[in-house]
């Protein structure tokens, strides 16, 4: 196994919503999730060959990868209230609503590691270094650099089973994809039902002091 | 720089606007308070964690949503943007279920119909579908620091004055009421990334341009005209009294030349630009042009105006 860097920079808000929590109240991830890291490539491979064929070719090769994050020393969570516009129930027009979104900010670049099969052809580093976001198109991100290496260095976050998280952890619940996943079942225009192709797994971010909070922020100290 | 005849992938406009005494994203009201919008940042220079303004990147889509909309001659938009609909494609879909039954469909013809969904992006419900937008904004952050300023007002009833005030003084229906409102004052780091290459790409087939090369190049000058506006004259929450004093802008205007993304470096950190010069340097393919000034911006991006969108060469599937 060898491992792919990317180191990440977000130049403003990064913005992902943690899994199945509501979209009224949505609150933020402050890791990168495996799935939307993989899905982000995938995407990419698409986008640039122009053939989804190419994008099932990658995600065979990095389906089952190993993902961890090393987040930078401080990370910012913002708590932002928003007017929204909601559509009316069985009738047209809108009706005014609200919602509750976080954003993280961070102190530094944020470094992804992949762990990825030797076999794995090249075009996965070129489609990486291409990455302009992950999750959603506002958390605008910029790989600054794409490396092989041949062990990640310490102060990794894994994302783990329930029963495996240590104590003394923040966990946050992350999607990755199940060892049976199929390329059609995330394939938003795939006329088949996409049933279950992913997994529940936890980052466990081990803090280095309690997070100093005010009434619509935190800020988390990752030691 | 010279006027570009080239073909350009993807811009960012990276830079540090000084808007004063504007109010242009609320957070809301608490009472008759209108609170600021504020967020907490790691000041990259320092290290600090620091509270400061923020403006919301869905209010700078906005502005530049509504901007190409008045530029518009409106005979390239949907029956929705026609009259800036929120549901954009979403709305002509429903209206016509029986005719969209295709994601590769309802992209195809949104993207040949309207130059706003074309350009911004829209979600449909059935079928499920959504275009992502070619233009995508960053929350402006204030640089450290902000001057923020809560100012009181009054609002008198009419042909009330010199009677006794009888309710609660700040209550509605009373003679007088006061409410307080928000004004800042700061230097904003400007985040932007403009992609020319996907405009009128079917994403849902994915290696097909919907039409061809002179529209394609009316859509992509008329998103740069209303970047270009933008900067000139921002238009947010509270402009009919609060039009923000524009003072400055500067940065870079960054573009790349091949399919390759636009470096984009936060504008909070000091070093940006020299940052952005030396991946630029590190990289074939990208530009790096500097501004001072919005005089300077405006016609800095009008260079860019003859240049072609670019058009990726796909192989199929």
């Amino acid at each position: 196994m060898r491992w792919l860097k990317l180191v990440v920079h977000f130049p403003s808000f990064y913005s992902y919503r943690i899994p199945e929590y509501s979209s009224q109240y949505a609150l933020a991830l402050p890791l990168i999730a495996p799935s939307t890291i993989k899905l982000a490539i995938v995407s990419m491979a698409i986008r640039m060959s122009g053939k989804v064929s190419e994008g099932k070719r990658i995600f065979g090769y990095i389906r089952d990868a190993k993902v961890g994050i090393k987040p930078p020393k401080e990370i910012a969570i913002n708590s932002v209230f928003v007017k929204r516009l909601k559509k009316k129930k069985d009738q047209s027009g809108f009706q005014q609503s609200f919602g509750v979104r976080e954003y993280a900010h961070f102190s530094g670049d944020v470094e992804v590691y992949m762990g990825l099969p030797d076999d794995v052809p090249e075009e996965v580093k070129h489609y990486a270094k291409h990455i302009r976001y992950f999750g959603t198109s506002d958390s605008l991100a910029y790989v600054k650099r794409v490396e092989w290496v041949n062990e990640p260095p310490q102060r990794i976050v894994f994302p783990v089973g329930i029963s495996e998280i240590p104590s003394g952890s923040y966990i946050y619940p992350v999607k990755d994809f199940s060892p049976k996943a199929t390329f059609e079942q995330i394939n938003p225009y795939s006329p088949k039902s996409p049933g279950k192709p992913y997994e529940t797994k936890y980052y466990p971010l081990r803090l280095s002091k309690r997070p100093v909070e005010g009434s619509n922020w935190k800020v988390l100290f990752v030691s | 720089m010279s006027e570009e005849k080239g073909k350009v992938f993807e811009i960012a406009i990276l830079g540090r606007a000084l808007w004063e005494l504007h109010s242009l994203n609320n957070e809301g009201n608490v009472g008759n308070v209108v609170e600021p919008r504020s967020v907490k940042i790691i000041d990259p220079n320092t290290g600090k964690a620091v509270t400061t303004d923020g403006i919301s990147g869905e209010m700078l889509k906005h502005i530049h949503a509504e901007l190409m909309w008045l530029l518009d001659d409106k005979s390239h938009l949907c029956e929705a943007c026609r009259t800036l609909h929120p549901e954009r494609f979403n709305y002509v879909v429903s209206k016509n279920r029986n005719k969209f039954e295709s994601p590769a469909y309802v992209i195809g013809e949104a993207v040949k119909t309207c130059d706003i969904c074309d350009v911004h992006g829209f979600m449909v419900e059935k079928p499920t579908v959504s275009r992502k937008s070619t233009v995508e904004f960053g929350w402006a952050l204030g640089i450290p620091e902000v001057y923020r300023d809560i100012h009181l007002h009054a609002r008198h009833a009419l042909g009330e004055k010199g009677k006794r005030q009888e309710s609660e003084e700040g209550r509605e229906g009373g003679t007088q009421m006061i409410y307080h409102r928000p004004t800042r004052t700061g230097r904003y780091a400007i985040v932007t990334v403009f992609q020319p290459w996907r405009i009128g790409l079917n994403e849902a087939k994915q290696d097909v341009y919907t039409y061809d090369g002179k529209r394609r190049k009316e859509r992509y000058q008329l998103a740069l005209k209303a970047y270009q506006l933008m900067f000139t004259r921002p238009e947010g929450a509270m402009t009919t009294t609060r039009l923000p004093h524009v003072v400055d802008f500067e940065g870079v205007i960054v573009y790349s030349t091949k399919p390759m993304p636009v470096p984009i470096i936060s504008p909070l950190k000091d070093n940006y630009i020299s940052e952005i010069e030396k991946i630029a340097n590190a990289l074939d393919s990208i530009q790096v042009v500097k501004f001072k000034g919005v005089a300077d911006f405006v016609e800095k991006l009008r260079t860019l105006m003859s240049a072609e969108p670019y058009q990726m060469e796909f192989g199929g599937e």
